[in-house]
Protein backbone atom coordinates (compact mmCIF):
# COMPACT_ATOMS: atom_id res chain seq x y z
CA UNK A 1 0.00 0.00 0.00
CA UNK A 2 1.44 3.36 -1.00
CA UNK A 3 -1.19 5.54 0.68
CA UNK A 4 0.35 6.77 3.90
CA UNK A 5 -2.30 8.95 5.54
CA UNK A 6 -6.05 9.34 5.83
CA UNK A 7 -8.53 11.87 7.18
CA UNK A 8 -10.66 10.35 9.92
CA UNK A 9 -12.52 13.35 11.31
CA UNK A 10 -13.83 16.72 10.16
CA UNK A 11 -15.14 19.55 12.29
CA UNK A 12 -16.35 23.10 11.94
CA UNK A 13 -17.23 25.86 14.35
CA UNK A 14 -20.36 27.96 14.32
CA UNK A 15 -20.28 30.42 11.43
CA UNK A 16 -20.23 34.18 12.08
CA UNK A 17 -20.12 37.09 9.67
CA UNK A 18 -17.84 39.07 12.03
CA UNK A 19 -16.00 38.65 15.33
CA UNK A 20 -18.92 38.34 17.72
CA UNK A 21 -17.11 35.41 19.39
CA UNK A 22 -13.36 35.24 20.04
CA UNK A 23 -11.66 33.33 17.25
CA UNK A 24 -9.83 31.08 19.72
CA UNK A 25 -13.14 29.81 21.03
CA UNK A 26 -14.24 28.91 17.50
CA UNK A 27 -10.94 27.16 16.81
CA UNK A 28 -11.45 25.00 19.90
CA UNK A 29 -15.00 24.23 18.77
CA UNK A 30 -13.79 23.11 15.35
CA UNK A 31 -10.91 21.02 16.72
CA UNK A 32 -13.07 19.38 19.39
CA UNK A 33 -15.72 18.59 16.76
CA UNK A 34 -13.15 17.05 14.40
CA UNK A 35 -11.59 14.96 17.19
CA UNK A 36 -15.01 13.75 18.37
CA UNK A 37 -16.04 13.06 14.76
CA UNK A 38 -13.10 10.67 14.52
CA UNK A 39 -14.16 8.97 17.72
CA UNK A 40 -11.03 10.18 19.48
CA UNK A 41 -10.28 12.28 22.57
CA UNK A 42 -7.91 15.25 22.84
CA UNK A 43 -5.58 12.98 24.82
CA UNK A 44 -5.08 10.90 21.63
CA UNK A 45 -3.89 13.90 19.58
CA UNK A 46 -0.11 14.26 19.36
CA UNK A 47 0.28 16.55 16.36
CA UNK A 48 -1.06 20.06 15.60
CA UNK A 49 -0.67 22.41 12.66
CA UNK A 50 -2.19 25.51 11.10
CA UNK A 51 -1.43 28.59 8.99
CA UNK A 52 -2.58 31.39 11.34
CA UNK A 53 -1.93 34.45 9.16
CA UNK A 54 -5.00 36.30 7.93
CA UNK A 55 -5.57 37.33 4.33
CA UNK A 56 -5.47 41.07 4.90
CA UNK A 57 -3.06 43.53 6.44
CA UNK A 58 -3.51 44.99 9.92
CA UNK A 59 -5.40 41.92 11.12
CA UNK A 60 -3.51 42.08 14.41
CA UNK A 61 -1.59 39.27 16.04
CA UNK A 62 -3.23 38.56 19.40
CA UNK A 63 -3.40 34.80 19.76
CA UNK A 64 -6.99 33.71 20.27
CA UNK A 65 -8.45 36.99 18.99
CA UNK A 66 -6.92 37.91 15.61
CA UNK A 67 -5.13 34.66 14.89
CA UNK A 68 -5.01 31.19 16.41
CA UNK A 69 -1.65 29.43 16.60
CA UNK A 70 -0.92 25.73 17.09
CA UNK A 71 0.26 26.64 20.60
CA UNK A 72 -3.11 28.12 21.53
CA UNK A 73 -4.94 24.92 20.65
CA UNK A 74 -2.27 22.74 22.24
CA UNK A 75 -2.57 24.61 25.54
CA UNK A 76 -6.33 24.99 25.57
CA UNK A 77 -7.03 21.35 24.72
CA UNK A 78 -4.19 20.09 26.92
CA UNK A 79 -2.58 18.25 24.04
CA UNK A 80 0.70 16.43 24.54
CA UNK A 81 2.16 16.91 21.09
CA UNK A 82 5.15 15.15 19.57
CA UNK A 83 4.91 17.27 16.42
CA UNK A 84 3.56 20.74 15.71
CA UNK A 85 4.15 23.44 13.12
CA UNK A 86 3.05 26.96 12.21
CA UNK A 87 2.94 27.22 8.41
CA UNK A 88 3.09 30.45 6.42
CA UNK A 89 0.47 30.18 3.69
CA UNK A 90 -2.80 31.75 2.65
CA UNK A 91 -4.86 28.62 2.10
CA UNK A 92 -5.08 25.69 4.51
CA UNK A 93 -4.00 23.15 1.88
CA UNK A 94 -0.31 23.68 2.61
CA UNK A 95 -0.75 23.18 6.36
CA UNK A 96 -2.92 20.16 5.61
CA UNK A 97 -0.34 18.64 3.24
CA UNK A 98 2.47 19.22 5.73
CA UNK A 99 0.42 17.46 8.41
CA UNK A 100 -0.15 14.51 6.06
CA UNK A 101 3.63 14.32 5.57
CA UNK A 102 4.27 14.44 9.33
CA UNK A 103 1.84 11.58 9.96
CA UNK A 104 3.25 9.58 7.03
CA UNK A 105 6.78 10.08 8.40
CA UNK A 106 5.77 8.78 11.80
CA UNK A 107 6.35 12.11 13.57
CA UNK A 108 2.93 11.82 15.21
CA UNK A 109 0.05 9.34 15.26
CA UNK A 110 -3.07 11.51 15.28
CA UNK A 111 -2.75 15.10 14.14
CA UNK A 112 -5.26 17.91 14.08
CA UNK A 113 -4.93 20.61 11.44
CA UNK A 114 -7.20 23.65 11.53
CA UNK A 115 -7.78 27.02 9.87
CA UNK A 116 -9.30 29.92 11.82
CA UNK A 117 -10.40 32.97 9.85
CA UNK A 118 -10.84 36.35 11.51
CA UNK A 119 -13.18 39.06 10.26
CA UNK A 120 -13.21 42.23 12.36
CA UNK A 121 -16.02 44.75 12.38
CA UNK A 122 -15.99 47.41 9.69
CA UNK A 123 -15.27 47.21 6.00
CA UNK A 124 -12.85 44.45 5.01
CA UNK A 125 -9.44 45.81 4.09
CA UNK A 126 -10.47 49.39 4.85
CA UNK A 127 -8.18 49.74 7.85
CA UNK A 128 -5.50 52.39 8.12
CA UNK A 129 -3.31 50.51 5.66
CA UNK A 130 -5.31 48.85 2.92
CA UNK A 131 -3.42 46.15 1.06
CA UNK A 132 -0.60 47.54 -1.04
CA UNK A 133 -0.43 50.94 0.58
CA UNK A 134 1.88 52.20 3.26
CA UNK A 135 0.25 54.34 5.91
CA UNK A 136 1.46 57.59 4.37
CA UNK A 137 -0.33 57.02 1.08
CA UNK A 138 2.76 55.83 -0.73
CA UNK A 139 3.26 52.44 -2.33
CA UNK A 140 6.54 50.67 -1.81
CA UNK A 141 7.91 47.24 -2.59
CA UNK A 142 5.98 45.28 -5.19
CA UNK A 143 3.01 47.54 -4.49
CA UNK A 144 4.74 50.45 -6.22
CA UNK A 145 3.55 49.08 -9.57
CA UNK A 146 -0.05 48.43 -8.50
CA UNK A 147 -0.97 50.82 -5.66
CA UNK A 148 -0.62 54.02 -7.73
CA UNK A 149 -3.07 52.56 -10.26
CA UNK A 150 -5.71 51.70 -7.66
CA UNK A 151 -5.40 47.97 -8.26
CA UNK A 152 -7.19 45.74 -5.74
CA UNK A 153 -7.68 41.97 -5.64
CA UNK A 154 -11.13 42.27 -7.24
CA UNK A 155 -9.60 44.50 -9.94
CA UNK A 156 -7.10 41.76 -10.69
CA UNK A 157 -9.93 39.24 -10.90
CA UNK A 158 -11.82 41.64 -13.17
CA UNK A 159 -8.85 41.75 -15.54
CA UNK A 160 -8.80 37.95 -15.70
CA UNK A 161 -12.57 37.73 -16.21
CA UNK A 162 -12.69 40.38 -18.96
CA UNK A 163 -9.87 38.62 -20.79
CA UNK A 164 -11.62 35.25 -20.45
CA UNK A 165 -14.94 36.61 -21.72
CA UNK A 166 -13.25 38.34 -24.64
CA UNK A 167 -10.94 35.47 -25.63
CA UNK A 168 -13.48 32.68 -25.38
CA UNK A 169 -16.67 34.57 -26.26
CA UNK A 170 -18.16 33.68 -22.87
CA UNK A 171 -20.85 35.78 -21.23
CA UNK A 172 -21.68 37.11 -17.79
CA UNK A 173 -25.00 35.26 -17.99
CA UNK A 174 -23.05 31.98 -17.99
CA UNK A 175 -21.22 32.92 -14.82
CA UNK A 176 -24.57 34.00 -13.36
CA UNK A 177 -26.19 30.69 -14.27
CA UNK A 178 -23.37 28.86 -12.52
CA UNK A 179 -23.82 31.06 -9.43
CA UNK A 180 -27.58 30.54 -9.31
CA UNK A 181 -26.92 26.80 -9.14
CA UNK A 182 -24.05 27.28 -6.71
CA UNK A 183 -26.44 28.97 -4.28
CA UNK A 184 -28.64 25.87 -4.46
CA UNK A 185 -25.59 23.88 -3.35
CA UNK A 186 -24.99 26.43 -0.59
CA UNK A 187 -28.44 25.73 0.80
CA UNK A 188 -27.38 22.08 1.21
CA UNK A 189 -24.12 23.00 2.97
CA UNK A 190 -24.98 23.24 6.65
CA UNK A 191 -21.71 24.83 7.84
CA UNK A 192 -21.82 27.78 5.45
CA UNK A 193 -22.73 31.43 5.79
CA UNK A 194 -25.64 31.38 3.34
CA UNK A 195 -27.15 28.20 4.82
CA UNK A 196 -26.97 29.49 8.38
CA UNK A 197 -27.64 33.20 7.97
CA UNK A 198 -29.35 33.87 4.65
CA UNK A 199 -30.96 30.67 3.34
CA UNK A 200 -32.34 32.28 0.20
CA UNK A 201 -32.01 31.37 -3.48
CA UNK A 202 -30.22 33.58 -6.00
CA UNK A 203 -31.94 34.46 -9.28
CA UNK A 204 -30.24 35.30 -12.53
CA UNK A 205 -31.94 38.73 -12.43
CA UNK A 206 -30.47 39.39 -9.00
CA UNK A 207 -27.07 38.38 -10.28
CA UNK A 208 -27.23 40.50 -13.43
CA UNK A 209 -28.58 43.56 -11.57
CA UNK A 210 -26.24 43.38 -8.58
CA UNK A 211 -23.78 46.25 -8.09
CA UNK A 212 -20.57 46.02 -10.08
CA UNK A 213 -17.46 45.51 -7.98
CA UNK A 214 -14.88 45.38 -10.72
CA UNK A 215 -16.74 45.00 -13.99
CA UNK A 216 -17.31 42.45 -15.45
CA UNK A 217 -17.43 41.02 -11.93
CA UNK A 218 -20.22 42.02 -9.56
CA UNK A 219 -21.24 41.50 -5.97
CA UNK A 220 -22.06 37.78 -6.24
CA UNK A 221 -18.78 36.95 -7.99
CA UNK A 222 -16.88 37.77 -4.80
CA UNK A 223 -16.78 35.65 -1.64
CA UNK A 224 -17.96 37.09 1.64
CA UNK A 225 -15.55 37.56 4.57
CA UNK A 226 -16.60 35.47 7.57
CA UNK A 227 -15.37 34.51 11.03
CA UNK A 228 -15.10 30.78 11.78
CA UNK A 229 -12.81 27.75 11.90
CA UNK A 230 -12.58 24.34 10.22
CA UNK A 231 -10.51 21.34 11.36
CA UNK A 232 -9.46 17.84 10.32
CA UNK A 233 -7.90 14.84 12.05
CA UNK A 234 -5.29 12.89 10.11
CA UNK A 235 -3.72 9.53 10.95
CA UNK A 236 -2.11 6.54 9.24
CA UNK A 237 -4.25 4.14 7.14
CA UNK A 238 -3.58 1.37 9.69
CA UNK A 239 -4.91 3.43 12.62
CA UNK A 240 -7.71 4.83 10.46
CA UNK A 241 -9.31 1.42 10.00
CA UNK A 242 -10.26 1.16 13.68
CA UNK A 243 -12.03 4.53 13.89
CA UNK A 244 -15.61 5.66 13.55
CA UNK A 245 -15.94 6.51 9.86
CA UNK A 246 -14.76 5.07 6.61
CA UNK A 247 -11.47 7.00 6.12
CA UNK A 248 -10.76 9.48 3.34
CA UNK A 249 -7.41 8.33 1.98
CA UNK A 250 -4.99 11.02 0.84
CA UNK A 251 -4.09 9.86 -2.65
CA UNK A 252 -2.02 12.73 -3.99
CA UNK A 253 -0.95 16.29 -3.25
CA UNK A 254 0.40 19.23 -5.24
CA UNK A 255 1.67 22.16 -3.20
CA UNK A 256 4.25 23.99 -5.35
CA UNK A 257 6.00 27.13 -4.19
CA UNK A 258 5.46 29.34 -7.20
CA UNK A 259 4.17 32.59 -5.85
CA UNK A 260 5.19 35.67 -7.77
CA UNK A 261 4.42 38.46 -5.31
CA UNK A 262 2.51 41.57 -6.27
CA UNK A 263 2.15 40.53 -9.87
CA UNK A 264 -0.92 41.63 -11.76
CA UNK A 265 -3.11 38.60 -12.35
CA UNK A 266 -3.22 37.52 -15.95
CA UNK A 267 -5.37 34.87 -17.63
CA UNK A 268 -2.58 33.23 -19.55
CA UNK A 269 -0.37 32.88 -16.47
CA UNK A 270 -3.31 31.43 -14.54
CA UNK A 271 -3.85 28.88 -17.30
CA UNK A 272 -0.20 27.83 -17.27
CA UNK A 273 0.00 27.78 -13.47
CA UNK A 274 -3.17 25.73 -13.08
CA UNK A 275 -1.91 23.23 -15.64
CA UNK A 276 1.31 22.77 -13.67
CA UNK A 277 -0.59 22.16 -10.42
CA UNK A 278 -2.88 19.64 -12.16
CA UNK A 279 0.02 17.76 -13.75
CA UNK A 280 1.75 17.65 -10.39
CA UNK A 281 -1.40 16.30 -8.72
CA UNK A 282 -2.05 13.66 -11.38
CA UNK A 283 1.53 12.45 -11.16
CA UNK A 284 1.39 12.33 -7.36
CA UNK A 285 -1.98 10.54 -7.21
CA UNK A 286 -1.42 8.49 -10.37
CA UNK A 287 -4.83 9.50 -11.69
CA UNK A 288 -6.14 11.37 -14.70
CA UNK A 289 -9.02 13.78 -15.29
CA UNK A 290 -11.53 10.99 -15.97
CA UNK A 291 -10.88 9.46 -12.53
CA UNK A 292 -12.24 12.56 -10.76
CA UNK A 293 -15.73 11.83 -9.48
CA UNK A 294 -16.34 15.12 -7.71
CA UNK A 295 -14.29 18.31 -7.42
CA UNK A 296 -14.40 21.29 -5.09
CA UNK A 297 -12.51 24.04 -6.87
CA UNK A 298 -11.34 27.26 -5.27
CA UNK A 299 -13.57 30.24 -5.94
CA UNK A 300 -12.40 33.30 -4.03
CA UNK A 301 -13.71 34.92 -7.22
CA UNK A 302 -16.19 33.04 -9.40
CA UNK A 303 -13.98 33.24 -12.49
CA UNK A 304 -11.46 30.89 -10.84
CA UNK A 305 -13.86 27.93 -11.06
CA UNK A 306 -13.90 27.50 -14.87
CA UNK A 307 -10.13 28.03 -14.88
CA UNK A 308 -9.56 25.26 -12.32
CA UNK A 309 -11.98 22.97 -14.21
CA UNK A 310 -9.99 23.57 -17.39
CA UNK A 311 -6.64 23.10 -15.65
CA UNK A 312 -7.76 19.72 -14.29
CA UNK A 313 -8.90 18.63 -17.75
CA UNK A 314 -12.58 18.46 -16.74
CA UNK A 315 -13.28 20.88 -19.60
CA UNK A 316 -11.31 21.98 -22.65
CA UNK A 317 -9.54 25.34 -22.59
CA UNK A 318 -12.09 28.12 -22.85
CA UNK A 319 -15.00 25.76 -22.23
CA UNK A 320 -14.97 25.71 -18.44
CA UNK A 321 -17.96 28.00 -18.09
CA UNK A 322 -19.99 26.01 -20.62
CA UNK A 323 -19.15 22.87 -18.60
CA UNK A 324 -20.20 24.51 -15.34
CA UNK A 325 -23.70 25.27 -16.56
CA UNK A 326 -24.33 21.74 -17.87
CA UNK A 327 -26.15 19.07 -15.83
CA UNK A 328 -23.04 16.88 -15.66
CA UNK A 329 -21.31 19.35 -13.33
CA UNK A 330 -24.28 19.69 -10.97
CA UNK A 331 -25.26 17.57 -8.00
CA UNK A 332 -26.69 14.38 -9.50
CA UNK A 333 -24.54 14.79 -12.62
CA UNK A 334 -21.53 12.75 -13.69
CA UNK A 335 -18.86 15.05 -12.19
CA UNK A 336 -20.44 17.48 -9.75
CA UNK A 337 -18.42 20.63 -9.11
CA UNK A 338 -18.42 22.62 -5.87
CA UNK A 339 -20.96 20.49 -4.04
CA UNK A 340 -19.87 22.46 -0.95
CA UNK A 341 -20.73 25.73 -2.76
CA UNK A 342 -17.10 26.76 -2.19
CA UNK A 343 -16.01 30.09 -0.75
CA UNK A 344 -18.95 31.72 -2.53
CA UNK A 345 -21.44 29.73 -0.46
CA UNK A 346 -19.44 28.96 2.65
CA UNK A 347 -17.65 32.26 3.16
CA UNK A 348 -14.07 33.44 2.67
CA UNK A 349 -12.15 30.54 4.26
CA UNK A 350 -9.78 29.56 1.44
CA UNK A 351 -9.58 25.78 1.16
CA UNK A 352 -11.82 24.98 4.14
CA UNK A 353 -15.11 24.05 2.42
CA UNK A 354 -13.14 22.55 -0.48
CA UNK A 355 -11.19 20.19 1.82
CA UNK A 356 -14.12 19.37 4.11
CA UNK A 357 -16.43 18.36 1.31
CA UNK A 358 -13.78 16.45 -0.64
CA UNK A 359 -13.20 14.37 2.51
CA UNK A 360 -16.92 13.88 3.21
CA UNK A 361 -17.61 12.84 -0.40
CA UNK A 362 -15.16 9.91 -0.43
CA UNK A 363 -16.30 8.97 3.09
CA UNK A 364 -19.81 8.76 1.63
CA UNK A 365 -21.14 11.29 4.14
CA UNK A 366 -22.31 14.11 1.86
CA UNK A 367 -26.01 13.27 2.11
CA UNK A 368 -28.11 15.23 -0.40
CA UNK A 369 -24.87 16.46 -2.00
CA UNK A 370 -23.39 12.99 -2.44
CA UNK A 371 -21.80 12.37 -5.85
CA UNK A 372 -22.60 9.13 -7.65
CA UNK A 373 -19.00 8.22 -8.38
CA UNK A 374 -17.10 9.56 -5.41
CA UNK A 375 -14.16 7.15 -5.64
CA UNK A 376 -11.81 10.09 -6.16
CA UNK A 377 -12.44 13.68 -5.05
CA UNK A 378 -10.23 16.70 -5.66
CA UNK A 379 -9.91 19.94 -3.70
CA UNK A 380 -8.04 22.97 -5.02
CA UNK A 381 -7.21 26.29 -3.43
CA UNK A 382 -5.38 29.50 -4.18
CA UNK A 383 -4.72 31.62 -7.23
CA UNK A 384 -3.86 29.29 -10.09
CA UNK A 385 -0.32 30.66 -10.32
CA UNK A 386 0.33 29.65 -6.72
CA UNK A 387 -2.38 27.04 -6.24
CA UNK A 388 -2.54 23.73 -4.47
CA UNK A 389 -4.54 20.57 -5.07
CA UNK A 390 -5.20 17.43 -3.04
CA UNK A 391 -6.86 14.19 -4.19
CA UNK A 392 -8.73 11.87 -1.83
CA UNK A 393 -9.74 8.27 -2.43
CA UNK A 394 -12.51 6.07 -1.11
CA UNK A 395 -9.85 3.37 -1.08
CA UNK A 396 -6.11 3.48 -0.48
CA UNK A 397 -3.70 2.96 -3.36
CA UNK B 1 -6.99 63.47 -1.35
CA UNK B 2 -3.86 62.76 -3.38
CA UNK B 3 -3.49 59.35 -4.96
CA UNK B 4 -0.80 57.06 -3.58
CA UNK B 5 2.53 57.41 -5.31
CA UNK B 6 5.32 54.90 -5.80
CA UNK B 7 8.37 54.64 -3.56
CA UNK B 8 11.30 53.67 -5.81
CA UNK B 9 13.88 51.25 -4.46
CA UNK B 10 17.36 50.28 -5.62
CA UNK B 11 15.94 47.83 -8.12
CA UNK B 12 13.25 50.05 -9.60
CA UNK B 13 14.74 53.56 -9.40
CA UNK B 14 15.83 53.67 -13.09
CA UNK B 15 12.24 52.94 -14.16
CA UNK B 16 10.83 55.77 -12.05
CA UNK B 17 13.66 58.21 -12.86
CA UNK B 18 13.01 57.62 -16.55
CA UNK B 19 9.30 58.28 -16.04
CA UNK B 20 10.24 61.64 -14.54
CA UNK B 21 12.15 62.38 -17.76
CA UNK B 22 9.11 61.38 -19.81
CA UNK B 23 10.64 58.13 -20.95
CA UNK B 24 9.37 54.57 -20.60
CA UNK B 25 12.16 52.09 -19.92
CA UNK B 26 11.80 48.36 -19.28
CA UNK B 27 14.30 45.98 -17.78
CA UNK B 28 15.90 43.79 -20.45
CA UNK B 29 18.15 40.75 -20.18
CA UNK B 30 21.42 41.43 -22.00
CA UNK B 31 21.95 37.68 -22.54
CA UNK B 32 18.63 36.43 -23.95
CA UNK B 33 17.31 39.91 -24.89
CA UNK B 34 13.93 39.36 -23.22
CA UNK B 35 12.16 42.27 -21.60
CA UNK B 36 10.70 41.73 -18.15
CA UNK B 37 8.32 43.68 -15.94
CA UNK B 38 8.21 43.72 -12.90
CA UNK B 39 11.92 44.37 -12.40
CA UNK B 40 13.94 41.58 -10.82
CA UNK B 41 17.58 41.02 -9.85
CA UNK B 42 17.79 38.23 -12.43
CA UNK B 43 16.22 37.30 -15.73
CA UNK B 44 13.27 35.01 -15.05
CA UNK B 45 13.61 33.52 -18.54
CA UNK B 46 17.28 32.49 -18.70
CA UNK B 47 18.61 33.22 -15.23
CA UNK B 48 20.98 35.85 -16.55
CA UNK B 49 22.18 38.51 -14.13
CA UNK B 50 23.14 41.13 -16.71
CA UNK B 51 20.07 43.32 -16.87
CA UNK B 52 19.67 46.86 -18.15
CA UNK B 53 16.80 49.29 -18.53
CA UNK B 54 16.17 50.05 -22.21
CA UNK B 55 13.77 52.57 -23.75
CA UNK B 56 10.72 51.09 -25.44
CA UNK B 57 8.32 52.54 -27.98
CA UNK B 58 5.57 53.20 -25.46
CA UNK B 59 3.07 51.77 -27.94
CA UNK B 60 0.82 48.87 -27.09
CA UNK B 61 -2.69 47.49 -27.03
CA UNK B 62 -5.20 46.91 -24.25
CA UNK B 63 -4.78 43.24 -23.27
CA UNK B 64 -7.50 43.25 -20.64
CA UNK B 65 -9.29 45.81 -18.51
CA UNK B 66 -11.71 46.22 -15.65
CA UNK B 67 -13.86 49.05 -14.34
CA UNK B 68 -13.37 49.46 -10.61
CA UNK B 69 -16.52 50.46 -8.73
CA UNK B 70 -15.27 49.50 -5.25
CA UNK B 71 -11.82 50.94 -4.55
CA UNK B 72 -9.83 50.43 -1.37
CA UNK B 73 -7.76 53.61 -1.16
CA UNK B 74 -9.67 56.77 -0.28
CA UNK B 75 -8.27 58.75 -3.20
CA UNK B 76 -9.56 56.14 -5.61
CA UNK B 77 -12.91 55.90 -3.83
CA UNK B 78 -13.34 59.59 -4.62
CA UNK B 79 -12.90 59.04 -8.37
CA UNK B 80 -14.55 55.63 -8.83
CA UNK B 81 -15.61 54.18 -11.20
CA UNK B 82 -12.24 54.17 -12.95
CA UNK B 83 -10.48 51.85 -15.37
CA UNK B 84 -7.54 49.56 -14.75
CA UNK B 85 -6.08 48.18 -17.96
CA UNK B 86 -3.24 45.77 -18.62
CA UNK B 87 -1.42 47.14 -21.66
CA UNK B 88 0.63 44.74 -23.77
CA UNK B 89 3.66 46.56 -25.18
CA UNK B 90 4.35 45.99 -28.88
CA UNK B 91 7.94 44.92 -28.11
CA UNK B 92 7.02 41.50 -26.75
CA UNK B 93 3.89 39.33 -26.32
CA UNK B 94 2.85 39.13 -22.68
CA UNK B 95 4.85 42.22 -21.66
CA UNK B 96 2.17 43.91 -19.58
CA UNK B 97 2.03 47.31 -17.85
CA UNK B 98 -0.87 48.74 -15.90
CA UNK B 99 -2.67 51.95 -16.70
CA UNK B 100 -5.84 53.80 -15.78
CA UNK B 101 -6.17 55.10 -19.36
CA UNK B 102 -6.70 58.65 -18.00
CA UNK B 103 -8.97 60.85 -20.05
CA UNK B 104 -10.43 57.91 -21.96
CA UNK B 105 -14.22 57.50 -21.70
CA UNK B 106 -14.91 54.21 -19.90
CA UNK B 107 -17.34 53.15 -22.62
CA UNK B 108 -14.64 53.56 -25.23
CA UNK B 109 -12.26 51.01 -23.74
CA UNK B 110 -12.05 47.62 -25.43
CA UNK B 111 -9.63 44.75 -25.87
CA UNK B 112 -7.17 45.50 -28.63
CA UNK B 113 -7.49 49.30 -28.27
CA UNK B 114 -4.23 50.85 -29.49
CA UNK B 115 -2.60 53.04 -26.86
CA UNK B 116 0.58 54.99 -26.26
CA UNK B 117 2.39 56.05 -23.15
CA UNK B 118 1.89 59.35 -21.37
CA UNK B 119 2.99 60.45 -17.92
CA UNK B 120 0.80 61.51 -15.02
CA UNK B 121 2.17 63.67 -12.23
CA UNK B 122 1.21 61.95 -9.00
CA UNK B 123 3.42 63.80 -6.53
CA UNK B 124 5.89 66.64 -6.43
CA UNK B 125 8.67 64.16 -7.09
CA UNK B 126 7.13 61.46 -9.22
CA UNK B 127 5.43 60.93 -12.56
CA UNK B 128 3.64 57.74 -13.40
CA UNK B 129 3.54 55.97 -16.78
CA UNK B 130 -0.02 55.91 -18.09
CA UNK B 131 -1.49 55.14 -21.50
CA UNK B 132 -4.08 56.75 -23.72
CA UNK B 133 -5.56 55.93 -27.11
CA UNK B 134 -3.04 56.49 -29.92
CA UNK B 135 -3.22 59.84 -31.63
CA UNK B 136 -5.16 61.54 -28.87
CA UNK B 137 -2.18 63.73 -28.07
CA UNK B 138 1.08 64.34 -29.89
CA UNK B 139 2.75 60.99 -30.01
CA UNK B 140 6.12 60.82 -28.31
CA UNK B 141 5.70 64.09 -26.48
CA UNK B 142 5.53 64.33 -22.77
CA UNK B 143 2.08 65.29 -21.57
CA UNK B 144 2.71 66.58 -18.13
CA UNK B 145 0.26 66.02 -15.34
CA UNK B 146 -2.68 64.36 -17.02
CA UNK B 147 -5.48 64.89 -14.57
CA UNK B 148 -8.97 63.52 -14.65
Amino acid sequence: MTTRAAVVGVGHSRMFRRDEVPLGQLALEACRNAIADAGLKPADIDGVCTNPEQGFEDAGSIDGINIVTPGFVEQALGLRTRWGLRVWASTVLKAFATTVDAVAAGRCNYAVVFRAIYNPKGRYGQGANPAGYAGNGQSGGGGQFTGPYGVTAPANAGLVAQRYFHKYAAKREMLGTFLVNNRKNALLWEWGYWYQHRPEPLTLDQYMNAPDVCWPLGLYDCDLPVHACGAWVITTPERARDLRHRPAYVRGMATPYSQIPNRTWNLEEFEEGGKRVAENLFESARIGPSDIGVANLYDGFSIFVPLWAEALGLAAKGEGLAFLIREESRIGGRTPINTSSGNLGHGRMPGVAQLMESVLQVMGRSGARQAKHADISVATAGLLTEGQAIAFGRDPA
Amino acid sequence: MPKPYPIPDDLTRPFWDAANRGQLVIQRCQSCRRFQHLPNVMCLSCGGADLAYEPVSGRGTVHSFTIVHEARHKAFREIQPYAVAAVELEEQPGLLLLSNLPGTPLAGIHSGLKVEVTFETVSASQRLPQFQPTGQYNSGHVTAGVER
